[in-house]
C-alpha cells in the first residue's frame, strides 16, 4: 500500500495523526482548564460496566472497518509482491520480440501463440556493450516450448509441460535454480539426459527425483532422469503467478532443449536481464537499466537483433522492467482493494457514525438529571460539551485499539479464511500481512471520525431544560423564535466571512438571531441549487442528484418550522425522494439529460433511498397497529384477511408478469412476501390474543421516539441495502456470464500445445456423444484490430481462422446478430460461405468479465440482440496484411478470453490474411445424454502424449466462477461487518428502553404480565425495528438493482434476465434477524427480571 | 386476638376467594393477613430494616389508609403485602393463600386474578388507548378479546369514562388518567385494590373526586382498598388509618 485516491499513504497518515493530535490536545486542554468537568467525564466511564462495553464496541466499528480495508490491501499487495519475487527470481528485465509477456494474467505468459526465435548471438553482444554497467550483471537467454510428458514410474501424463532451455553457465552465475528441498540447483551439474522438474510439473506428473520422464515433441520421444524438483519460477519454465493456469516446466541446458525440439542449434525465444544484487534489492534499479538497454537497442544497437539474432526486421524488440512493473502492479492491486473496501465501507461507516451519535444521545438521556443539576449550580452548556467530548475521546482511544485488532482479525479471516475456502487453489498465494502505516491510519481515522461525531453529538445533547432535566420530565419542544439582533456579532461576522461558514454563523445565528430552520433550510436550498447547476454544467450525476435530494429535505425542514404537520410533510418528502432515486431505467435521462457517474453513486443512492424509506416508515408504520384488531366475531379476522388478500394479489401479479426479464414479476413476489408476513402477524394477533398488546406495543413504542428508531432502522437498512444490491447484481451477472446459457452451445474445448497441430479427434469422437465439432486457430498475439469508424490506433486482439465445421456442425449460439439476417443459422452460413464477414466473441461489445484484451468495439449499439453490422480493420503484424471485415454475429459463450476471445474469419479469408490455418483448438458440442467431463477426460487420456488438453466448458465456467465467487463473498463479508453496527445499535436501544421503562415494566408485572411475556414484548420491539430496517433495505436494494440490470447503460448491452437470489436474501435477512434477537435477548431478559417493587418506585 | 407492635389486631381467618365481588361491610372476615413480616434491604453491613416485624390484618370490604413520613416503610409494606416484593421473613396471606411461598409465576397469576393496582404516576401505556390499557390485565390472563373489551368498557363506565375509551392517555387529564388506572384495577373483578399515593399527582379537587370514586366502589361493591398516602384528607375518608414509623406500625385509628 503506497497510495490511496492518489494520495501517498504516508501523507494520509501524517494528516490523520495531526488530527488525532488535535483531538488529544482538546482533551488535554479540557483536563487542564476545567478539571471538575474532566474528572466528571473520567468517572463516568467505569460507572456501568456492561454499558461501557457496549459503547466501546460501538465506537470501535469505524476503526474496525478502516483497518480491515487497509490490512486487506496490505495482504493483497504483499502476496502478489512476494509471488512476483518468487516468479522472477534473478530476472529483472524482459527483452522481448514476441510482444509483452503478461505474467500476471490468469493465462500467464505461456502459449501466446507462435513465438519467433532469435539467435543467441545477441547475448554476448549485449554483454559486451553493458560490461561496465553499474546495475546489469548478466543476460539470461531461454527457450520455452510446450511438450507432452509422461512419468514412467507413476504413469501420469500431462499434455503440456514447458520444456525450458536455460544457458547453464549464465544461470549458474546468477545463482541457479532453487531446489524444493533447499539449496541451489546448478544447471552445470546436470549430466546428459538429466533435467530439473518444476514443482508444478512434478505435481502434475506425480514425479520425484530419480524418476524417468518421457517427453513427446516433434513426433519423437526423449527420456530424462529427474535430477531434482525445483521451485516454480520463470527460469524453471513457469511463466505465470501462482494462480495462473500455466503448466510446469522441465529444465534442461539450452542445447539439450534444442536437440529435443529439432532446432538448428542457436535459437532462443526469450531473454531476461539479471541486475546486481539479490532478488528483492534490484527492483529500484530496474526501470533505469531497462531505459539504458532500450536506448541502446533503438540507437547504437538498433540492428543487433536483426543482424546477430536473425530476427525479421518487422519485429519490434521491446524492453520491460518486468519485476519493477509487477511489484508496482501488486501495489496498485493492493491500493485498489483498499479503495474499493473503503468505498463499500462508507455504508458501514455511515451506520457507525449514526451509532456513535445514538450512543451519546443515550448517555445524555441517562444523565439528564445530573446534567440538569450541573446546569442548576452554574455549569454552562459549554462545560457539558467539554465533559462529553473528554469522555467520548477517552472511549474512542480505547475503542480504536480494539477496532484495530478486530479489523486486522477480520482482514485475516477474509483473506486467509474465506478466499481460499471459496476460491480454492487460486488463492493459495495469499499470505497475511499488515504494515504499521495501515494500522496507524486505521486507528487514527477511526478515532478522528469518532471524535468529530462526538463533538456534534455533544453539542446536541448538551441542550437541556434545567427543570425538566432535574425532575426527569419530558422536554417540551417549543418552536424556536427569532432572537433580538446583536449588531456586534453582525459586525464581527463580516470579517469572519473569510471562513464562510463561520462568518455566516456569526451573522445569521449570533447576530440576527435567526432560528435554526431559517439558517439550515435556505443554506440547503442554495447549496442544492448550486450542486444542480454544477452537475448539469459538468454533466456529472453526483452533484446533480445530491442537489435534487437536498432541496426537498431543506424545504420540508422550513415547512415543518412553520407548522406544517410532520407526518404528511415528511411522508411526502420521503416519497418524493424515493421516487427520484428509484426512477425507472432511462427516465432520469429523458427528464434531466445524460450524466456520467461512477461507484460513488452507489453510495449516494443507498443513503438517499434509505433516508426516503426511513422517513416513510417512521411516520407511517403506526398504521400497522390497526392490523391487530380488538373486534369480536369473524370481523376480527378482517384486517389479516385484507392484508392477506393484498399478498395473494401481489403473488398472482408476480406469477402473471412472470419471468419477463424486466424484473417486475420478481418485485411483485417480494411485495407478496413482505405483505404476507404482515398478514401472518395480523392473524397471529387474532389467533393468540395475548400477543396482540405486545405486538401493538412492539410497533407503537419504537415509533414514539422517531429519531432514535429512525436512526436504527436506517443503520440496518443501509447495510442490508448494499448487501442486497450486491447480491442481486452478482447473482445476475454470474447467471449471465457463468450460468448454463454462458456455454453458448459449446461443451468441450480441446487444445493442442502450440507446436503440435491438433490431431484428428474423429476416432475419439465416435461413440462419445459428440454432436458437432468445429476447429479454430490459436491466437498469434501479433494481430491488431480497430473499428473503421473510429480514429483510434489499432490495438492487439486475436484474429482467428475457423473451419467450416465451426460455422455449421458446431452451431455455436449467438448473443446478438446483425440486422439484415433472419436467424443465427443464416449468419453462420454467411460467414462460412461469404467473404470478409466475421464473428466476434462477446467481450468485443463489453459483455464479459474478461479483461485479457483492452480493445472493445465502442461504437456498437446492441438493441434487443440486434445491431447494425460494423466493420473492423484487422492487421497481421507479422505479414503487414491489412483487411477490412464486417462483424455480423456475436458469440454467446462467455468463456475467458484465452478460450474464446477473437474475431473469427472463415478459413479462406484467414488464409489470405495470415496464411494456411493451423487448427490447434477444437470446440465440441455433445448430445444431451453425454457427460462433458467424462468425454473430456477420455479425449485427454487418449491424446495426452500428443499434447492435447481437453476441458469441459462447464468446468471452465465453474473454475472462473469460483474465483469471482470468492472475491464476491469477501466483499459481502466485508459489507456484512456493517450489520454488526446495526445490531449494536439495536442493543443500545434495547438497553436504553429497559432503563427508560422500568416503571412500566413494574406496572405490567404488577397487573399480571409473566416474565416471559415481558421478555417477548421487548424482543418483539427489537424485531420490529430490525425487520423494518431489513425489509426496507431489501426492498430498496431490489428495486435499485432491478433498475440497474434492466438499464442498457449499466449492462452495456448485455441481456440479463433479472432474477432475485431469494435463498441468499432470505438467509441474509434471517441471519441479521437472528443476531439482532440475540443482541436484544440480554436486555429483554433483564427487563423481565426487574424487581417489581423497585421498578415501581418513584421519587 | 394477638398483639403486634402494641396493637390489638383481629386474627385473620382463611377466606375463600369470592366468585364475584359482593357488597360487604368491614368485619366480614380478614382478607389480608401479615404476620411478623420483615423486609431488609442491602447487604455487607449496610442493611436497612424497611419493615420490622409488621403484623396486620385487613378485613374484606375495608378501606385502609397507611400513613407516615417519607421512608417509614409504607410503600414497602404495600409491596410486600401485595406480592410485588419478597419478604425477608414472616408470612403474607391473601384470601387464605400464603403468597410468600408462591413462585414468581404463581404469584403473578394470583395478582392478575385477585388484585388491582393504582399508582401515583398512573403508569398507563401511552401507546395504547384508554380501553386497551384497561383490558390489558384480561388479555394477558387469556380472556377472549371480545369479553375483555366488554369488561373494559364496563369498567370505564364504572369510573365515568366510557366515552373516553378510545383516547390515548396523553389526551386525558390527570384525573381522567387516574380514573383509567382505577378502571384497570377493577376490570379483573379483584377483591383487593392496592393504591400507592393515588392522589399524589393530582390537584385537591381532582384528588377529592378520585377518593370519592374509591369510596363509592368500596361501599357499593365491597372492594377492599389499601391506600398508601401522605394526604390526611384521603386518610380521613377511610375506615381505618395505620400510622407507621421506621418500618413499624405505631398507631391505628379506626374512623368508621
Amino acid at each position: 500500500m503506497n497510495e490511496l485516491f492518489g494520495i501517498p499513504t504516508v501523507t494520509i497518515m501524517a494528516t490523520l495523526v495531526a488530527l488525532l493530535g488535535v483531538a488529544l490536545a482538546t482533551v488535554a486542554a479540557i483536563g487542564v482548564g476545567n478539571r471538575t468537568m474532566f474528572r466528571m467525564a473520567m468517572r463516568n466511564i467505569p460507572r456501568r460496566g456492561l454499558q461501557t462495553v457496549l459503547v466501546v464496541s460501538g465506537l470501535s466499528l469505524a476503526t474496525l472497518i478502516t483497518t480491515a480495508s487497509f490490512v486487506t490491501g496490505d495482504t493483497i499487495d504483499h502476496s502478489l509482491t512476494r509471488d512476483t519475487y518468487r516468479l522472477l527470481g534473478r530476472s529483472d528485465i524482459d527483452i522481448t520480440w514476441n510482444g509483452e509477456r503478461e505474467f500476471s494474467s490468469d493465462g500467464g505468459a505461456y502459449g501466446d501463440g507462435a513465438r519467433a526465435f532469435v539467435s543467441d548471438a545477441v547475448v554476448p553482444a549485449l554483454e559486451a556493450h553493458f560490461a561496465g554497467d553499474r546495475d546489469i550483471e548478466t543476460f539470461l537467454p531461454f527457450l520455452n516450448r510446450p511438450v507432452a510428458a509422461t512419468n514412467q514410474r507413476s504413469q501420469r501424463s500431462t499434455p503440456d509441460v514447458a520444456l525450458t532451455g536455460v544457458d547453464a553457465a549464465r544461470m549458474d552465475r546468477a545463482g541457479g535454480l532453487r531446489l524444493l528441498s533447499g539449496g541451489t540447483a546448478l544447471l552445470g551439474s546436470l549430466r546428459p539426459g538429466e533435467a530439473y522438474l518444476s514443482e508444478r510439473a512434478a505435481r502434475d506428473l506425480r514425479a520425484e527425483a530419480g524418476d524417468t520422464v518421457t517427453v513427446f515433441a516433434s513426433g519423437t520421444t526423449r527420456d530424462f532422469r529427474v535430477a531434482g524438483i525445483v521451485e516454480d519460477e520463470l527460469a524453471s519454465g513457469v511463466l505465470g503467478l501462482r494462480y495462473s493456469r500455466v503448466p510446469g516446466g522441465l529444465v534442461v541446458p539450452l542445447d539439450e532443449a534444442r536437440a529435443v525440439l529439432g532446432l538448428k542449434g542457436n535459437e532462443i525465444d526469450a531473454l531476461t536481464v539479471s541486475l546486481r544484487g539479490d532478488a528483492r534489492s534490484t527492483v529500484g534499479a530496474g526501470e533505469a537499466a531497462a531505459d539504458r538497454i532500450e536506448r541502446y537497442l533503438t540507437g547504437e544497437g538498433a540492428g543487433l537483433f536483426a543482424q546477430a539474432g536473425g530476427l525479421e526486421s518487422d519485429r519490434t524488440v521491446e524492453v520491460f522492467p518486468v519485476k519493477a512493473d509487477l511489484v508496482a502492479q501488486a501495489e496498485l492491486y493492493g491500493n485498489m482493494f483498499t479503495t474499493l473496501f473503503l468505498v463499500l465501507g462508507l455504508f458501514s461507516m455511515a451506520a457507525g457514525v449514526m451509532l456513535i451519535f445514538m450512543i451519546f444521545v443515550m448517555l445524555a438521556a441517562e444523565r439528564k438529571a445530573e446534567m440538569g443539576m450541573a446546569r442548576a449550580v452554574g455549569a454552562h452548556r459549554g462545560h457539558l460539551v467539554q465533559s462529553f467530548i473528554a469522555e467520548g475521546v477517552m472511549y474512542s482511544l480505547l475503542a480504536g485499539a480494539i477496532g484495530v485488532a478486530l479489523g486486522a482479525a477480520s482482514a485475516f479471516g477474509m483473506t486467509r479464511g474465506l478466499l481460499p475456502l471459496v476460491g480454492g487453489e487460486y488463492f493459495a498465494l495469499i499470505e497475511f500481512s499488515m504494515t504499521p502505516v495501515s494500522l496507524v491510519i486505521g486507528y487514527s481515522l477511526g478515532v478522528v471520525i469518532t471524535f468529530i461525531t462526538v463533538v456534534f453529538a455533544s453539542l446536541k445533547v448538551s441542550h437541556v431544560n434545567i427543570v425538566a432535566a432535574i425532575r426527569q420530565l419530558p422536554e417540551e419542544s417549543r418552536r424556536e423564535a427569532r432572537r433580538k439582533t446583536r449588531w456586534a456579532w453582525v459586525a464581527a461576522g463580516v470579517p469572519a466571512l473569510v471562513v464562510p461558514p463561520l462568518g455566516l454563523w456569526f451573522i445569521a445565528r449570533k447576530g440576527f438571531g435567526l432560528p435554526w430552520a431559517w439558517i439550515v433550510a435556505p443554506s440547503g436550498i442554495a447549496l442544492g441549487a448550486v450542486l444542480i447547476l454544477a452537475g448539469r454544467a459538468g454533466g456529472v450525476l453526483f452533484p446533480f442528484a445530491l442537489g435534487m435530494s437536498i432541496i426537498p429535505l431543506s424545504v420540508a425542514a422550513l415547512a415543518r418550522y412553520h407548522g406544517v404537520p410532520s407526518r404528511p410533510l415528511w411522508t411526502v418528502t420521503g416519497i418524493l425522494l424515493g421516487a427520484y432515486w428509484l426512477l425507472p431505467p432511462g427516465t432520469h435521462d429523458r427528464l434531466f439529460g445524460e450524466f456520467t457517474s461512477d461507484i460513488e453513486m452507489f453510495v449516494l443512492s443507498g443513503i438517499m433511498i434509505v433516508v426516503s424509506f426511513t422517513l416513510v416508515i417512521v411516520f407511517n408504520a403506526r398504521l400497522l397497529t390497526r392490523m391487530f384488531s380488538s373486534q369480536g366475531g369473524l370481523m376480527r379476522y378482517a384486517p389479516s384477511a385484507a392484508v392477506g388478500f393484498v399478498a395473494v394479489a401481489a403473488g398472482l401479479a408476480g406469477a402473471i408478469i412472470g419471468e419477463r426479464g424486466d424484473g417486475l414479476g420478481q418485485l411483485a413476489y417480494l411485495l407478496a412476501g413482505v405483505v404476507g408476513l404482515a398478514a401472518v402477524l395480523a392473524w397471529s394477533a387474532v389467533r393468540f390474543p395475548a400477543l396482540a398488546p405486545a405486538m401493538k406495543m412492539a410497533i407503537a413504542y419504537p415509533l414514539s421516539n422517531r429519531f432514535r428508531t429512525g436512526m436504527t432502522i436506517a443503520m440496518f437498512s443501509i447495510i442490508v441495502f448494499s448487501l442486497t444490491v450486491f447480491s442481486i447484481l452478482l447473482a445476475n451477472f454470474d447467471s449471465a456470464f457463468l450460468g448454463g446459457d454462458a456455454r453458448g452451445n459449446l461443451d468441450i474445448i480441446a487444445t493442442a500445445n502450440a507446436v503440435e497441430p491438433i490431431p484428428d479427434l474423429a476416432g475419439v469422437a465416435d461413440g462419445s456423444g459428440i454432436a458437432g465439432r468445429g476447429a479454430a486457430t490459436l491466437p498469434t498475439g501479433a494481430t491488431f484490430v480497430r473499428e473503421t469508424t473510429s480514429g483510434d490506433a489499432p490495438m492487439p486482439y486475436p484474429v482467428l481462422g475457423a473451419d467450416d465445421g465451426f460455422f455449421s456442425s458446431l452451431a455455436p449460439s449467438l448473443d446478438a446478430f446483425a440486422t439484415g439476417y433472419g436467424t443465427p443459422a443464416e449468419v453462420l452460413a454467411a460467414v462460412r460461405d461469404g467473404a470478409n464477414l466475421a464473428l466476434a466473441d462477446n467481450a468485443v461489445i463489453g459483455v464479459n468479465y474478461s479483461d485479457r484484451y483492452e480493445w472493445t468495439a465502442e461504437g456498437v449499439q446492441v438493441d434487443d440482440h440486434r445491431f447494425a453490422p460494423f466493420t473492423l480493420e484487422v492487421t497481421n503484424a507479422a505479414t503487414g496484411e491489412v483487411r477490412t471485415v464486417t462483424v455480423v454475429g456475436i458469440l454467446k459463450a462467455t468463456l475467458p478470453a484465452d478460450y474464446i476471445g477473437g474475431i473469427y474469419l472463415n478459413e479462406r479469408d484467414y488464409a489470405g490474411f495470415a496464411g494456411q490455418p493451423v487448427y490447434s483448438r477444437v470446440y465440441l458440442r455433445l448430445h444431451d445424454a453425454a457427460d462433458a467431463e467424462t468425454v473430456a477426460s477420455d479425449i485427454e487420456s487418449a491424446l495426452a502424449t500428443r499434447g492435447v488438453q481437453a476441458e469441459s466448458v462447464t468446468k471452465i465456467l465453474r473454475d472462473a466462477g469460483a474465483q469471482s465467487l470468492a472475491f464476491n463473498r469477501m466483499f459481502q463479508a466485508f459489507m456484512g461487518l456493517g450489520l454488526v453496527v446495526g445490531i449494536a445499535g439495536l442493543g443500545v436501544i434495547a438497553f436504553r428502553s429497559v432503563v427508560e421503562r422500568r416503571q412500566q415494566i413494574g406496572m405490567l408485572r404488577a397487573i399480571g404480565y409473566q416474565r416471559t411475556t415481558v421478555t417477548l414484548t421487548f424482543l418483539l420491539e427489537s424485531s420490529f425495528v430490525a425487520a423494518m430496517g431489513i425489509l426496507s433495505g431489501i426492498a430498496g436494494g431490489a428495486v435499485l438493482a432491478r433498475n440497474l440490470l434492466t438499464s442498457e447503460a449499466f449492462t452495456e448491452g448485455a441481456t440479463i434476465q433479472f432474477a432475485v437470489p431469494w435463498a441468499e436474501l432470505v438467509a441474509m435477512a434471517a441471519i441479521a434477524m437472528l443476531f439482532s434477537l440475540g443482541m436484544t435477548w440480554l436486555p429483554s431478559r433483564g427487563a423481565s427480571r426487574v424487581p417489581v417493587a423497585e421498578a415501581l418506585r418513584y421519587e | 386476638m394477638s398483639r403486634t407492635n402494641g396493637l390489638t389486631l383481629p386474627v385473620p381467618a382463611p377466606v375463600a376467594r369470592a366468585a364475584a365481588p359482593a357488597a360487604a361491610a368491614p368485619g366480614a372476615g380478614s382478607i389480608i393477613t401479615l404476620d411478623r413480616v420483615t423486609k431488609v434491604y442491602g447487604a455487607n453491613g449496610t442493611r436497612v430494616h424497611a419493615l420490622a416485624g409488621v403484623s396486620l390484618s385487613v378485613e374484606r370490604g375495608e378501606m385502609v389508609a397507611i400513613m407516615g413520613q417519607s421512608g417509614c416503610g409504607k410503600t414497602t409494606l404495600l409491596n410486600c403485602a401485595s406480592g410485588l416484593d419478597d419478604v425477608t421473613s414472616g408470612s403474607v396471606s391473601i384470601a387464605g393463600q400464603d403468597i410468600a411461598t408462591l413462585s414468581d409465576k404463581a404469584r403473578t397469576t394470583f395478582r392478575a386474578h385477585n388484585m388491582g393496582f393504582v399508582f401515583q404516576t398512573y403508569n398507563l401505556l401511552p401507546v395504547l388507548s384508554a380501553v386497551e390499557n384497561v383490558e390489558l390485565p384480561l388479555v394477558v390472563s387469556g380472556v377472549s378479546p371480545k369479553e375483555a373489551r366488554q369488561r373494559a368498557q364496563a369498567a370505564l363506565e364504572r369510573v365515568g369514562l366510557r366515552a373516553q375509551g378510545e383516547k390515548r392517555p396523553a389526551q386525558l387529564s390527570g384525573g381522567q388518567r387516574q380514573r383509567v388506572t382505577i378502571a384497570r384495577s377493577l376490570v379483573n373483578n379483584p377483591e383487593i385494590v392496592w393504591a400507592d399515593e393515588p392522589t399524589g399527582a393530582l390537584d385537591s379537587r381532582t384528588a377529592d373526586d378520585i377518593i370519592t370514586l374509591m369510596e363509592t366502589l368500596n361501599e357499593d361493591q365491597g372492594l377492599t382498598f389499601v391506600i398508601v398516602t401522605h394526604d390526611a384528607a384521603v386518610g380521613a375518608r377511610c375506615h381505618r388509618i395505620i400510622h407507621m414509623v421506621d418500618g413499624a406500625i405505631v398507631h391505628e385509628e379506626r374512623l368508621r
